[in-house]
């Protein structure tokens, strides 16, 4: 079973409406069954290349924000990591959605089918090429019955 | 002027061009016209009642809400140069206006913004800069709409070409444009600023030297003439050039012969000669700080670059170009400069000219990565000292305001120090001790 890192872009406790305008990027590990904060990194720039650079250097398997535009989601792409864009909704909400599988549910307005990884061509990506989303040992893993209490 | 009350209003509004959606005071849409949903790629049913910065997917959604500012301070926003992000990845800029709406009562009940896609705009100014530009220089102006029209003939001919302009004109690209449009492309082009080097190095430089010419010449160097053979030199600051090399300068350009130092037997040259000076050529022959019959010799095509000032319509396409530019140098994807970011540009006198203009864009792009370059990006020497939040003259440490204050109640006074103390109040020997600080005045010993 393999360790997953995820970064959301948020700005405050929620994530951010666009990327670009994520004012702290906070990371969490996925190991299992666990959900665990990573860290978090606040970025004086707000250069998408000085952003898309830090990330990548964190680790980050799967990158979970807001509207993305396709260039930086392409930079992502290209660097092997996953994306899952245009999804809105509180940190601990997303949290809760990408353990059980659907992040689709906090889809932004008119964007479901992108959000989903299945509308547009070259819109999903991943290091597995097994389209994004966290790598799961089963796909019917009952995978947060323990993680609720241990982020923070 | 109210609206008749007869009218179908919703027709109306869905009849507009522009993208417009209300919110109420949750910011959850209320209103979303069939603009709105041609330029978000968004249909109204799906908007209706979400968050606006949910639909909206601005630059401005996180913190700097447009709407947010309108209803916090009862005003209006017109014309703010913003860019959206559409669900299939486009960005597209847009300019938007926002304001608060009220009830009958006054309260405000939400807000109103409407917003203009400004793709088509952009794509027109990238055709009508390649419209107007010849080689690397862009401009639309009469003024050098004149010299772009005679530049290739010039160009194609092996005349002297002398150009005149202020510093930051682009005379070196003028010069380079001459070589490129000239049969001399695919010789070398070689740049010398005459300005920049010492008169014995410049000699050796331009000239060359042959072995033995002084200690440690221990084999031939070639010149920047040689250098160039088959192609074009570009003199700059040729206004500089030392009286002795003037000389020899004359006899390149009249007999097409130099002699490297130390040389015994003249080397004919082959290259075309482009000069360029910032000063004022006339004024040094009638001084007798430059050789009249030189300045014949490369006042042959004598073409003045313009001062950035006198061609204000160029600024817009520089603006465009250098951000063209500086995106594929640095991989930023800046759409371009807010409105009020250009009206401050048109305002400003850039005594620098283009290479100014550069410079202010180029500091800039350090500060915005993406979206429009907006005030607070701009260098403090260009943005308005309200942008800043400080008053006139308020911006510094304590002492350099002091010594403002004291400079400009000088200038105020033509330099006459009573008058000048009388004025701010002080005594002559705080004034005395003030411009010594200032440096304006050397210290006295012991002091």
């Amino acid at each position: 079973m393999s360790e997953t890192i995820i970064c959301l872009a948020c700005y405050g406790d929620r994530l951010a409406s666009v990327f670009d305008n994520a004012d702290e990027f906070r990371f969490y590990k996925v190991d299992g069954e666990e959900i665990c904060p990573a860290g978090r990194l606040s970025l004086p720039s707000k250069d998408p290349l000085d952003r898309t650079s830090a990330i990548l250097a964190c680790g980050v398997n799967t990158l979970i924000c807001g509207a993305v535009c396709r260039r930086t989601q392409q930079q992502f792409c290209n660097a092997g990591i996953a994306v899952r864009p245009w999804v809105r909704g509180g940190v601990e909400d997303v949290l809760d959605a990408f353990v059980q599988d659907t992040l689709g549910s906090l889809a932004m307005p008119g964007c479901r089918a992108v959000a989903d990884g299945g509308a547009k061509p070259g819109m999903s990506c991943c290091r597995s090429g097994k389209g994004f989303g966290r790598q799961r040992a089963g796909a019917g893993g009952d995978l947060n019955k323990s993680n609720k209490g241990r982020r923070s | 002027m109210p609206f008749p009350k007869e009218l179908p209003f919703e027709d109306v509004l869905s009849s507009i061009a522009d993208g417009l959606f209300t919110v109420d005071t949750d910011w959850n849409i209320t209103y979303f016209n069939e603009a709105a949903e041609r330029i978000t790629g968004i249909p109204a049913e799906e908007a209706m009642g979400q968050k606006c910065r949910d639909v909206f997917h601005s630059s401005l959604c996180d913190g700097s809400c447009a709407l947010k500012e309108c209803i916090d301070c009862g005003g209006v926003i017109s014309g703010k140069s913003i860019f959206i992000v559409r669900p299939d990845g486009e960005r597209v800029p847009v300019s938007i206006s926002a304001a608060p709406l009220r009830n009958a009562r006054g309260e405000v009940v939400g807000g109103v913004e409407t917003f203009r896609d400004l793709t088509e705009l952009h794509l027109m100014r990238r055709k009508v800069e390649d419209l107007y530009s010849v080689e690397d220089i862009v401009g639309r102006s009469e003024a050098l709409g004149k010299i772009f029209r005679i530049l290739p003939q010039v160009s194609r001919s092996e005349a002297t070409v002398l150009l005149l302009g202020e510093s930051g004109t682009g005379k070196e690209l003028f010069a380079r444009a001459v070589h490129n449009l000239s049969d001399r492309r695919k010789g070398p082009f070689v740049a010398v600023n005459c300005g920049a080097l010492p008169d014995t190095l410049l000699e050796s430089e331009l000239f060359g030297y042959k072995a033995g010419a002084f200690t440690d010449a221990k084999a031939d160097k070639p010149g920047r003439f040689e250098l160039a053979r088959g192609g074009t030199i570009f003199l700059d600051e040729i206004g500089d050039l030392p009286a002795k090399l003037q000389v020899k300068l004359l006899r390149v350009l009249q007999e097409r012969v130099y002699e490297p130092l130390g040389g015994v037997s003249p080397v004919r040259t082959d290259v075309r000669v482009v000069a360029a000076t910032n000063r004022n050529l006339e004024a040094l022959v009638a001084d007798g700080d430059f050789r009249q019959d030189l300045y014949y010799r490369l006042n042959v095509v004598t073409l003045r670059l313009p001062p950035l000032r006198e061609r204000p319509e160029d600024i817009p396409l520089l603006t465009d170009h250098f951000i063209r530019e500086y995106n594929a140098l640095q991989g930023k994807c800046v759409e371009g400069v807010s409105e009020d970011v250009m009206a401050l540009l048109l305002r400003h006198g850039f005594p620098g000219n283009v290479r100014e203009l550069e410079n202010i864009l180029e500091f800039a792009f350090i500060l915005c990565g993406s979206g429009f370059i907006q005030l607070e990006h701009l260098p403090d020497s260009i943005r308005p000292l309200e942008a800043s939040g400080y008053p006139l003259g308020m911006v510094g440490t304590l002492e350099e305001i002091k010594c403002r204050a004291v400079h400009e109640a000088l200038e105020r006074n033509n330099g006459k120090k009573m008058a000048t103390c009388r004025e701010l109040d002080i005594s002559k020997d705080t004034l005395r001790r003030m411009l010594q600080r200032c440096g304006e005045e050397p210290a006295k010993p012991g002091e």
